[in-house]
């Protein structure tokens, strides 16, 4: 009876009825998902606007379109840190039949279902979808102008500035491409995901890399990033990018095999290059 | 005569340039927070736009309510892109805004930034 009443209390101190609190609510963080494979991120808020979730705190994603309404579908949902140990959102990918209007529902272990909120599949993604050619935009390279010019990356790899598009796309190699904006975007997203680039690259120096800055003329007096500034090959003529940073894979063949909006883990990495 | 003529002279300028005063309509809405600027802080939870431009924002107060703001023209996020919020979206690090509300009851963003 002892043991009993311990092994209750230890139930009751451990986890109770809810992982999270009453009032929380699921954010999409994902802005361009398309039909086929779409990784979907999913970031958890409490009453007071704390994001939530950590590594032990399992969830499911109920995915459901409902316009049109179509049949649910649920993933397991993995955590990846974007600040290591303090915050972080949910991911999965999942396969999306039909565009229009979705839902994600949280189902926390333990715990209500959040509030599904929705979010849109388009048929026609704005940047580059799974199986898409890769665009190839003019780029300058250190053939052309100093290093620089070419990134605000504060500890610039030469690597990733040596090659256009053209040139990389046409290699017969896998080619990394990274847009993003080191010297505006100091928060926990933006520049992490070209130094998690610049990690994974010594596994793989059979690829090539390129980095994009988003903005051009970086170095002129006055510079403010203001569209009229951006760089041609964010635009709607190539890329077509609604926000930044992205990661993609693009491979020997000029296609693209993985996209990653906003952040992108070593272990995601390595998968779309291995 | 003259008394009443000088006095209605100075009654004709007054006029005039009390006119002159009105005539130009009302003041132009100032480009930064004014007097009635109000401040919050909070988690970015909703985006309306890209890196060309945003239209709308809502970001969450610590009391739980929502928040919708309307960026002012050519508002940049403490001098880089007001894209950026996209990143506090991600990551859910709060960020702090002046703002008022304006005619029709919108709120108007006239600088946000870090908190």
């Amino acid at each position: 009876m002892a043991a009993l009443g311990a092994a209750l209390l230890l139930v009751a101190a451990c986890g109770g009825d809810t992982t999270f609190p009453e009032g929380s609510f699921a954010v999409v963080a994902s802005s361009d998902l398309g039909t086929g494979q779409s990784r979907i991120l999913v970031g958890v808020v409490g009453p007071e606007g704390e994001r939530l979730g950590s590594p032990v705190e399992r969830v499911t994603f109920e995915l459901t379109p409902i316009q049109p309404e179509g049949p649910p579908q649920r993933y397991d949902a993995a955590w990846m840190w974007l600040i290591p140990e303090v915050v972080g959102l949910y991911r999965a990918t999942a396969d999306f039949p039909t565009p229009g209007v979705w839902t994600v529902g949280v189902i926390p272990e333990p715990g209500p279902e959040l509030e599904p909120v929705p979010f849109e599949v388009r048929a026609d993604t704005f940047a580059p979808n799974l199986g898409d050619p890769a665009p190839v935009a003019p780029l300058q390279t250190l053939a052309e102008a100093p290093l620089e010019s070419l990134t605000t990356d504060p500890d610039p790899d030469e690597d990733f500035y040596r090659l256009t598009m053209e040139e990389a796309f046409t290699s017969g190699k896998k080619t990394v491409v990274v847009f993003a904006t080191p010297a505006f975007c100091t928060s926990a997203t933006c520049g992490p995901a070209l130094d998690v680039v610049k990690a994974v690259k010594p596994e793989h120096p059979d690829v090539n890399y390129i980095h994009v800055e988003v903005y051009t003329d970086i170095n002129t007096p006055d510079f403010t990033p203001t569209p009229e500034h951006l760089s041609p090959a964010v635009g709607p003529q190539y890329w077509n990018l609604p926000s930044e940073p992205w990661v993609f894979v693009v491979d020997a063949a000029g296609q693209v095999t993985a996209r990653f909006e906003g952040s992108v883990t070593p272990e995601e990495l390595r998968t779309a290059l291995s | 005569m003259r008394r009443v003529a000088t006095l209605a002279s100075c009654l004709f300028a007054g006029a005039v340039l009390l006119f002159a005063c009105t005539a130009a309509g009302d003041p132009p809405a100032p480009s930064t927070a004014g007097a009635d600027s109000l401040e919050a802080t909070g988690v970015v939870v909703a985006l309306d736009g890209g890196l060309e431009a945003v239209d709308s924002f809502t970001i969450v107060l610590s009391d739980g309510s929502e928040l919708t703001l309307i960026p002012e023209p050519d508002l940049l996020f403490e001098g880089g892109p007001l894209s950026h919020l996209r990143d506090h979206l991600l990551s859910g690090t709060p960020v702090g805004v002046v703002y008022s509300i304006d005619a029709e009851g919108n709120a108007i963003a006239h600088r946000v930034g870090d908190e």
